[in-house]
């Protein structure tokens, strides 16, 4: 039985349909996602990637016309179920987001604010604990470490971005999302990024959404291709890029339409 | 290989629509520019015009007269009660005062010209100041006192212009009939005065013929009844034309009802001219000179208006006059207009009743409508569901916003008073009633300052696991506070401006104290305005402007203070 739950998937989703209002955006999603690994959302703009990732933290349950039908499992626990409370649910499902968007408030703040909440430290000097190994991991430690108090929205965007990585992992989340990340940061910025989210992988699941295909090839281990609300393909990454069971995944690749 | 030509005309095409683009554009900026130009004449327009009315009432003159406070008046037994105190004839000390400095004046009707110098309410405080310190009795005390309002106007010189001119001719003076002095001097002494004289007369008469002709104007269109009657009267003032003409060329003048007063003072005294001829002018004592010899230097004081149309009669400014001269009246800054409260009598009324009532009603208000604005634009804006119900509160919020003010305040008599039978003309009523009438405003900025906040802050804050209640709380309010607090501050600005609700729940009674609580007989600062603004006398005008201008002021400062606010927590992301 040990054997099986570490093999099984982190998240499993079965049958997932979302609409809103009228409008389907998900077609009987069904996908399983293993934890400690990276894996990466492709597929036109509009396909349905991002709708997908923000179901795994109930984050459409903001939007008001927003209906999610289908079973979405996290360590084989319905997070649909009644007794879920999405807040909890989004502690252990951090989310990262495509524009960098900190608080503002101080660096320190913006790390702090969830274990605050949360009630993760008992005094000052667990949660600065807390800050300092969130932005080590972040890999921003560096370079914030004399500018604590220093307004979280003053840094750069790609500082800005680890921030709010480091935010997210402060609550220490079991799965992270991540949608397009690096989409509005330059390519060394990029490029810190994919390094950091290579890092983490040793801890969390990674689910990420992205609109570059080398992205996806250099930095996840899994993919998944949705087209039209559907989810077209998924498997390793290797197969994916080099042998695709699809035409539509084939031509996507190869940059035929997209 | 056609396709080159194309790129050439739009260019051309471009080229040739620029100037007009331009021009346009620098039509717009010319008319942006004579708006704004525009819109400060105006402001600078009514700040000047008040300014200038309202200038003179943070001045006033006050006496400075010896005052005895006779035992015999206050407290003739000796009690040292203060109960018995209190009851002194204190208007007979400050009368007694007055008379002291002119013992000339005899007669009752002069008597009562005389005290009206000072208002019978200074006894109040003449009182107030004896029962603090009983030690006071017996001895001499300076009588601070303002002047009385219409005498304040004239020593102003907002009655009539005091034209003075020193003379240092050699006069002579003669004694004749009773109160009658004449003066003599070289001929030509008092040309000067007479040809002023005969100018005005000839202006008059000008005047005159001015009225005949626009009557006679009228009288084509006239019925015959009426055109029979306007002959008439044109015929009238055509003879009375002539005779002031000819009255203006005699050789001596005698001055009559509807000429200039001619005050002349010389030796501490003042004397009206009756008579003037080049080398002699005859006239009534006004205040007696202290001797007869011959004189050496003298003064004439010119007022243009004449007596009969004004309220300040020549004697009563001849006093005046005499009191400044003697030091006895100074001009300083007008306390009394910031430390009282409302009054009969202009020279005593002030705005701290009105400033603090005023203030109780806006902190009602404050407390009433800020917490229930932003609470209701908070849950409206990001916890109310968006469907029929919702909208059709917001459409009523938006009509609440319009509708006139008079309306609430109707509401207010009605439910306030009539049914919860709250205490009438009380700042608690008026803070109601006003907050009813700001909450709409509240609840709108409120809104719009929450929805401007990016929705990245509230995906960032659910997306750590914060609740609802703790996004909008930790995040989004503190980001929308800048716009709540304008808003906020601008809805209590215009009530702080707001007069028709709280005529209607009796906040326009005469009220004399300055109000202790919020359930304390009360009015506001507008509506102090609107007081005086419909009081008669003259002497309101100018307090009336004052008042505004104080107003004003407090309306920079809360506005100052909102744009100080918003700067402040103005953060960004």
């Amino acid at each position: 039985m040990q054997a099986k739950a570490s093999s099984a998937p982190k998240v499993r989703a079965r049958n997932v349909n979302v609409f809103y209002g009228s409008k389907q955006a998900l077609f009987d999603v069904n996908l399983d996602i293993p934890d400690c690994s990276v894996t990466s959302f492709i597929g036109p703009s509009g396909c349905g990637k991002s709708t997908f990732l923000r179901c795994i933290n109930r984050m459409n349950d903001t939007i008001d016309i927003c209906r999610v039908e289908g079973d979405i499992h996290l360590d084989g626990l319905d997070i649909y179920a009644r007794d879920v409370d999405p807040v909890i649910l989004r502690a252990s499902v951090g989310m990262v987001f495509q524009k960098p968007n900190p608080f503002p408030k101080s660096i320190y703040d913006n790390v702090a604010y969830g274990p605050r909440i949360h009630g993760l430290a008992s005094n000052t000097d667990e949660l600065d604990g807390i800050v300092e190994t969130s932005l080590k991991r972040a890999g921003l430690w560096d370079e914030v470490a004399d500018r604590l108090d220093e307004p979280g929205t003053g840094l750069s965007g790609g500082q800005q971005q680890r921030l709010v990585i480091a935010r997210a992992i402060a609550v220490r989340p079991e799965v992270i999302l991540m949608d397009e990340p690096c989409s509005a940061l330059d390519p060394i910025a990029t490029a810190k990024i994919e390094e950091l989210i290579d890092d983490l992988r040793a801890h969390y699941c990674i689910i990420m959404v992205t609109h570059s295909m080398a992205q996806a090839a250099r930095v996840s281990q899994n993919t998944a291709f949705f087209h039209l609300g559907k989810l077209v393909e998924a498997g390793p990454t290797e197969q994916i890029f080099t042998n695709p069971n699809d035409t539509r995944t084939q031509d996507y690749i190869t940059g035929r339409f997209g | 290989m056609t396709e080159p030509v194309k790129p050439l005309s739009t260019k051309v095409r471009i080229a040739a629509s620029l100037p007009r683009r331009y021009r346009a554009e620098q039509r717009f900026r010319l008319y942006g520019r004579a708006a704004i130009v525009l819109a400060i004449s105006a402001l600078a327009l009514l700040l000047f015009s008040v300014g200038a009315q309202g200038f003179s009432a943070f001045s006033i003159y006050r006496f400075n007269l010896p005052l005895h406070l006779d035992a015999k008046l206050i407290d003739p037994k000796g009690t040292e009660d203060p109960a018995i105190i209190a009851k002194g004839r204190y208007r007979k000390l400050i009368q007694q005062a007055l008379s002291d400095a002119f013992p000339d004046v005899r007669s009752r009707k002069d008597k009562r010209q005389l005290y009206a110098l000072s208002t019978g309410l200074n006894s109040v405080s003449l009182r107030n100041r004896v029962v603090e310190d009983p030690s006071l009795i017996g001895t001499a005390i300076r009588y601070t006192a303002p002047l009385s309002d219409d005498l304040d106007l004239y020593l102003k010189g907002e009655i009539t212009q005091r034209h003075f001119t020193n003379e240092a001719t050699p006069l002579t003076i003669d004694q004749g009939p009773a109160k009658i002095l004449t003066l003599s001097g070289s001929p030509d002494t008092f040309s000067a005065i007479m040809d002023q004289l005969r100018r005005s007369r000839h202006k008059a008469a000008t005047r005159l013929d001015a009225q005949a002709a626009k009557l006679r104007e009228n009288l084509q269109t006239a019925t015959a009844e009426v055109a029979k009657i306007q002959t008439t009267r044109i015929e009238e003032l055509a003879t009375k034309a002539d005779t002031m003409r000819k009255d203006a060329n005699a050789a001596t003048l005698t001055l009559g009802a509807n000429d200039p007063s001619i005050l002349l003072g010389f030796h501490k005294g003042f004397i009206k001219a009756t008579e003037i001829s080049p080398h002699s002018l005859s006239g009534k004592v006004l205040r007696p000179p202290t001797s007869m010899q011959d004189v050496q230097n003298w003064r004439v004081l010119r007022l243009d208006l004449p007596e009969r149309a004004r309220r300040v009669s020549d004697q009563q400014a001849v006093w005046a006059e005499s009191l400044l001269q003697a030091g006895f009246l100074k001009r300083s800054f007008n306390a009394v207009f910031f430390t009282n409260a409302d009054s009969r009598e202009p020279e005593l009324a002030g705005i701290a009743g009105a400033m603090v009532g005023s203030i109780l009603t806006l902190l009602a208000t404050m407390l009433a409508a800020v917490p229930i604005g932003i609470l209701a634009a908070i849950y409206l804006e990001e916890f109310a569901p968006k469907n029929r119900l919702t909208d059709f509160i917001e459409v009523n919020i938006n009509n609440l916003a319009a509708v006139p003010s008079i309306i609430f305040g109707l509401l207010g008599l009605a439910v306030f008073l009539n049914m919860f039978h709250m205490p009438r003309s009380a700042p608690l009523v008026g803070g109601l009633v006003l907050a009813l009438m700001t909450l709409p405003v509240i609840i709108i900025a409120s809104r719009a300052a929450i929805k401007a906040v990016p929705p990245s802050i509230r995906e960032a804050a659910l997306g750590v696991g914060a609740s609802k209640t703790q996004t909008v709380f930790d995040h989004v309010l503190p980001l929308a506070a800048p716009g709540i607090l304008t808003g906020t501050i601008i809805g209590l600005a215009r009530a702080l401006g707001e007069t028709a609700p709280l005529l209607m729940i009796g906040m326009v009674a005469f009220i004399a104290d300055i109000p202790k609580s919020l359930s304390s007989p009360a009015t506001a600062m507008p509506v102090q305005i609107y007081l005086w603004a419909s009081s008669a006398e003259r002497s309101w005008e100018s307090r009336t402007a004052a008042a505004i201008i104080i107003l004003l002021l407090l309306m920079i400062v809360l506005n100052l203070t909102a744009v100080f606010l918003r700067h402040k927590f103005e953060r960004r992301w």
